[in-house]
């Protein structure tokens, strides 16, 4: 399975157990520590670019001095028809209401108009009283009842739970029936929270915003999925900043890790000399190296990357959500994109390991052209 | 096969202080024959070093070559002169062991990049170990030993590949008389073997070899052949 040459570059590391140790943890927890901070918004990046393809182009709300207002569906309706390039619109009744742990997001949902979203994990539609509640809404009933309070204070019978993977944004989402959900916002019967409103072609989305704002009569706002993504793009401006801040000491470390190897193995030029006088090439001397580089390297990015997907992608996650973006109460799931997160993780091995292998082959590629003489002298007296 | 390496005109310089080249070797002809034990004496800083390191092609000469088998090993790019080594066993004069290694291990280092198993070369290395007693000591760390030990050590880590050549700087200097002897004549068991051996020594030895050898005295620069 090992040639001779390996088992003695794994006898090497033998030799120097605790340095070979640290040299391992130190790799360890940089790749971790970096590629959590490159991998998490990536993530977050990849996730929203799936949920926001499936939001509508443009969602439309009516506005007056105090903040938003109900829609009246049947003219609302009439008016962004009117449109040229508008493909079809949907009123949405959604609101905030308090829930047992917190404030959660209501939406009435019917079979015509239902997201992209909610289509494959729904298998049947709320009734009347029923809900069906996202992954991250604990119910804390056994009977399976969830007390929520807005305009009324209603008690909801859960009878769905959607997957975890739905969406990040549905972790906190009841669906309800139409009519329970207007009540318990307290919309008027015939009225909806705002217009979902999808255009002919990804382009025409900012082009068409005069033409709707003027077909209503009364003052609307729109905000185009383009708009969407910038503003929850700001939102991570504290997770960048953040992450700069921790990755500071994680290439520090790498800094200091990588010098001390080169002066480690700069000061074993005379033993290089030795090897080569008992016949070792410059092939061997670098194979050696890179075997025991290796034989410490590959596990430490292996657990290292793996400790950054767990950080990422797994349980960790929410630690991680709170602490780069303040998500506090619930956890989102990230979608993994495997072709982005794969590079990234090369990227990091590439970057944190290339400086380690470098520092250690530097020597014996000097070692190459050297005079074996020269390099012995080096050794003095032993 | 009947090997010999050959100096052509060698010369070996140094650059001193002051920029000043101070010449060690100067102008060596002599052909060192397989199957014979063959001495160089000197006074010391004469450059009996110098021409066993300059022959196994650690250094370069300044002018002139070194030819094995027809061959100039001497004008060889690197990469060449690293297999010329390979057939090369050799004893430092300050032994050159590396210290983290243990006794076995150091004897097994010349053995590990010719492709052999590691049952083979361990196996190989403690027989050369038997030669020279110290059996005993295989798992000590080569730091550990006292100064005959180190060099019965380097005696068998240059016998332990049975090259072709050897060329021996001081081998018996830390040791006693009794000790001496043996060495030498694991040396002259070589030379049943139709190897090259060198063996740079003082002239007190010359007087305890336990066989026949050609002596040469390397002085000034110059090497002469004294006696047979």
């Amino acid at each position: 399975m090992f040639n001779t040459l390996q088992i003695w570059a794994f006898r090497d590391i033998l030799r120097r157990p605790f340095e070979s140790l640290l040299l391992a943890v130190t790799l360890t927890f940089a790749i971790a520590t970096v590629g959590t901070l490159l991998l998490f918004p990536r993530a977050v990046y990849d996730t929203l670019t799936v949920v926001l393809k499936a939001t509508p182009s443009i969602i439309l709300r009516q506005v007056d001095p105090t903040g938003w207002r109900p829609l009246p569906i049947r003219e609302s309706v009439q008016a962004a028809t009117s449109v040229i390039g508008v493909v079809s619109v949907r009123p949405r009744i959604w609101g905030m209401v308090n829930g047992p742990d917190g404030p959660l997001t209501v939406m009435g949902v019917q079979q015509e108009g239902l997201p992209e979203i909610l289509a494959d994990p729904l298998t049947r539609l709320p009734a009347k009283g029923q809900a069906i509640v996202g992954w991250g809404i604990a119910s804390h009933d056994p009977a399976g009842t969830l007390p929520l309070e807005g305009a009324i204070r209603q008690t909801y019978q859960v009878i769905h739970r959607l997957p975890e993977q739905t969406s990040m944004f549905t972790h906190d989402l009841v669906l309800l029936n139409p009519l329970d959900a207007q009540q318990l916002i307290g919309l008027p019967q015939g009225y909806a929270s705002d217009l979902a409103i999808d255009v002919f072609h990804e382009d025409e989305q900012d082009a068409i915003l005069s033409d709707l704002t003027a077909a209503f009569p009364w003052p609307v706002r729109c905000v185009t999925r383009r708009q969407s993504a910038g503003i929850y793009a700001g939102g991570f401006n504290r997770g960048r900043a953040l992450g700069a801040i921790t990755m500071i000491p994680a290439v520090l470390a790498m800094c200091l890790l990588v010098a001390v190897n080169t002066r480690k193995s700069m000061g074993r030029q005379s033993d290089l000399g030795i090897m080569k006088a008992m016949g070792w090439t410059t092939g061997d001397i670098i194979r050696l190296h890179l075997y025991r580089d290796l034989f410490v390297c590959l596990p430490s990015v292996a657990l290292g990357s793996c400790l950054c997907f767990f950080l990422v992608y797994g349980p960790g996650a929410d630690g991680l959500a709170g602490f780069f973006l303040g998500w506090d109460t619930l956890p989102p799931r990230l979608y993994l994109e495997t072709k982005g997160a794969v590079t990234v993780l090369l990227e990091v091995a590439g970057v944190m390991v290339a400086p380690v292998m470098a520092s250690a082959l530097l020597p014996a590629l000097k070692a190459a052209t050297a005079d074996v003489h020269e390099l012995i002298e080096g050794a003095g007296r032993r | 096969m009947n090997s010999k390496i050959t100096c052509r005109n060698l010369s070996v310089a140094f650059s001193g202080e002051n920029s000043r080249t101070r010449s060690v070797l100067d102008n060596i002809n002599v052909t060192f024959p397989a199957g014979k034990m063959n001495i160089i004496t000197g006074p010391i800083g004469a450059g009996k070093s110098t021409l066993l390191h300059t022959m196994a092609g650690l250094t370069r000469p300044t002018s002139g070559e070194v030819v094995v088998n027809d061959q100039a090993v001497s004008r060889w790019s690197g990469a060449h002169r690293d297999q010329w080594r390979r057939q090369a066993g050799i004893i430092f004069q300050h032994c050159h062991l590396l210290h983290e290694l243990t006794v076995l291990e150091n004897i097994m280092l010349p053995l590990i990049p010719l492709g052999h198993t590691v049952s083979h070369c361990r196996s190989q290395s403690i027989a050369a170990l038997k030669q020279v007693a110290l059996f005993h000591h295989a798992g000590r760390l080569a730091n550990s030993l006292s100064g005959g030990e180190r060099q019965k050590t380097a005696i068998a880590r240059a016998l332990v590949t049975q090259p072709h050549f050897i060329f021996a700087d001081e081998p018996t200097a830390h040791m006693d008389a009794e000790n001496s002897r043996q060495m030498m004549e694991l040396l002259y068991h070589c030379t049943g073997r139709n190897a090259v051996v060198i063996v740079a020594t003082h002239e007190s030895i010359l007087n305890r070899l336990p066989g026949p050898a050609l002596c040469y005295r390397l002085e000034n620069g110059a090497l002469n052949h004294l006696t047979d």
